[in-house]
């Protein structure tokens, strides 16, 4: 009976306890929700990205050849200047004010690029699978548009 | 004094315990909130590289059907491994019915190459089915449906991203149209048999009718070596004739069509021909009736003279006197013809004004390139005469 708590005692463990709990309880949403709205971000900024570069891909660029076609094309037929001038002005449409910079290559094969030197480190990235002309070589290439705002 | 401590202890512990249940807990809801997010954005950024896969897809069916066209074309519209026959064996065609059906084939292989290229893609065989739309005026429209079994499926562990890849794309119909021209020039028509026709026409007319007028009998030579006199090596130069009209380039509908000879045969036929044969005086005579005559003092050539022979001659201290019995016969008009027999394998090639991007196995390199269909034939101006 000497070691059983006073109800004092018992008082200030339950006010601790709920003490604890609330805190607990504030700390663990906050950084949940922190952890969610970082990740949706990301995942937004990626499909930003990935979303205008599907867009761009099946407009009609001149003599019946979409742009997927040009570019897929573009080992046999060379991407001249009128092309790219058209890549630049559709890609800059899509963007509401001038970005900081943008690039669009075919593998490692720089296409177009707007500021490249600002393009080190981009927030905005995106990659689509381009299928190619059959070849003993690669049969799909990738094309990537990076960009910041 | 002691309750206080023993409580303070305890409050001590169970806030311990509390606090690091709290952490615990805080830890393991970061770092199922950190997989719940990588996950979710694997599955985003997969949709995305899915949707980016379906924006190719016509392009990779497209790619895959050139492919596939050039490998049939180049192998007279059959498979590999299948016998390759000639188109046209003299009277005999062979037309490759199943030419389609071999390109539908390929065309499958080629886009299923193209799938496996991709990571975690699960796909069923494609189904082909090419179809050709015509109108009275011809061949208006070409057609290819791509579809599958089950749906095009992205896959990981955790997640599956199906769609419904089926697809139906517009071919270039010029392709086609050469399935169409050699049909037409070589299995309805023996075109190769009209060019050599062509070429004898072109053959200089000395060589192809030699007019002797008349001529006595004994003056008459063979056609072959009469020939030889008046066109010397008239069967080389009909070979060069013949070459000539193979080695031109020809256009029908827009695409060309050339030839590349294989082997020649040629020969001639002769054939004789006059308006009348008869025995002729200015032929000379071919046979005397000999008599053998006493001229006594008188010459032997007086005597027969003055007795009315034709001829006379002394052979063996004797006079023969005699009169001719026959004359050498006399060619009126008489002509000499020539057919020119020419018998011709060649291969066939008949390409595309477009070019595309094609691999040539041979070659190893994709290039611009122009559809191609090759095939054999083998024909002469007479069918009677198969010397190949």
């Amino acid at each position: 009976m000497k070691a059983q708590l006073a109800p004092f005692d018992i008082g200030i463990i339950m006010m601790i306890l709920l003490v604890v709990a609330i805190i607990t309880i504030f700390f663990w949403e906050g950084f949940h929700i922190f952890t969610k709205t970082v990740v949706i971000d990301m995942i937004y900024d990626t499909n930003e990205a990935n979303l205008m570069l599907l867009s761009l891909l099946p407009l009609n660029y001149s003599d019946s050849k979409t742009v997927y076609e040009k570019i897929s094309l573009s080992e046999y037929y060379p991407i001249d200047k009128n092309f790219v001038d058209y890549l630049n002005s559709t890609i800059f449409k899509m963007f509401e004010k001038e970005p900081k910079c943008y690039k669009l290559s075919l593998d490692s094969k720089l296409l177009i690029s707007y500021r490249e030197e600002y393009c080190d480190d981009t927030k905005y990235n995106a990659k689509v699978l381009i299928f190619v002309p059959y070849s003993n070589g690669n049969i799909i290439k990738y094309l990537y548009l990076n960009y910041n705002r | 004094m002691k309750g206080i401590i023993v409580g303070i202890v305890l409050v001590i512990a169970i806030s311990t315990l509390v606090v690091g249940g709290i952490i615990a807990t805080i830890m393991l809801s970061e770092s199922t909130s950190i997989k719940i997010s990588a996950k979710s954005s694997k599955v985003l950024n997969s949709i995305d590289f899915f949707e980016g896969l379906k924006r190719g897809l016509d392009y990779s069916y497209l790619y895959s059907f050139y492919q596939a066209a050039y490998d049939v074309g180049i192998k007279s519209g059959y498979k590999e491994g299948e016998e390759n026959k000639e188109w046209r064996k003299y009277s005999e065609t062979n037309f490759p019915l199943k030419y389609i059906d071999n390109i539908e084939e390929k065309v499958s292989d080629y886009i299923s190459e193209y799938f496996k290229e991709i990571e975690n893609l699960v796909f069923s065989k494609p189904i082909i089915d090419i179809y050709l739309i015509s109108e009275k005026e011809g061949l208006k429209e070409a057609k290819m449906s791509v579809y599958y079994k089950d749906l095009l499926t992205y896959s990981d562990s955790f997640f599956n991203i199906s769609d419904n890849p089926n697809r139906t794309i517009t071919l270039p119909l010029e392709y086609f149209s050469l399935y169409k021209i050699g049909s037409d020039l070589f299995i309805s028509k023996d075109y190769l048999r009209d060019l050599i026709d062509e070429a004898e026409k072109k053959m200089d007319e000395n060589c192809k009718t030699i007019n002797l007028g008349d001529i006595c009998e004994y003056e008459v030579k063979s056609p072959e070596n009469i020939l030889e006199e008046k066109c010397p090596n008239a069967n080389s130069k009909f070979k060069e004739k013949i070459l000539s009209e193979l080695e031109k380039s020809r256009e029908f509908s827009g695409l060309e069509l050339r030839f590349y000879p294989v082997r020649i045969e040629v020969k001639n036929v002769s054939n004789e021909r006059y308006d009348s044969i008869s025995e002729s005086e200015d032929c000379g005579c071919k046979s005397i009736d000999w008599k053998s005559v006493d001229n006594g003092t008188t010459s032997c050539n007086e005597y027969c003279a003055s007795n009315n022979y034709q001829y006379s001659k002394f052979e063996n201290n004797a006079c023969y006197c005699g009169n001719c019995t026959e004359y050498y016969k006399k060619y009126h008009n008489l002509i000499y013809t020539y057919k020119y027999l020419g018998a011709v394998k060649a291969l066939v090639n008949i390409t595309s004004k477009g070019e595309y991007p094609l691999f040539d196995k041979i070659e190893g390199t994709t290039k611009l390139r122009k559809f191609s269909l090759k095939f054999n034939v083998t024909t002469s101006n007479d069918y009677e005469w198969k010397p190949l």
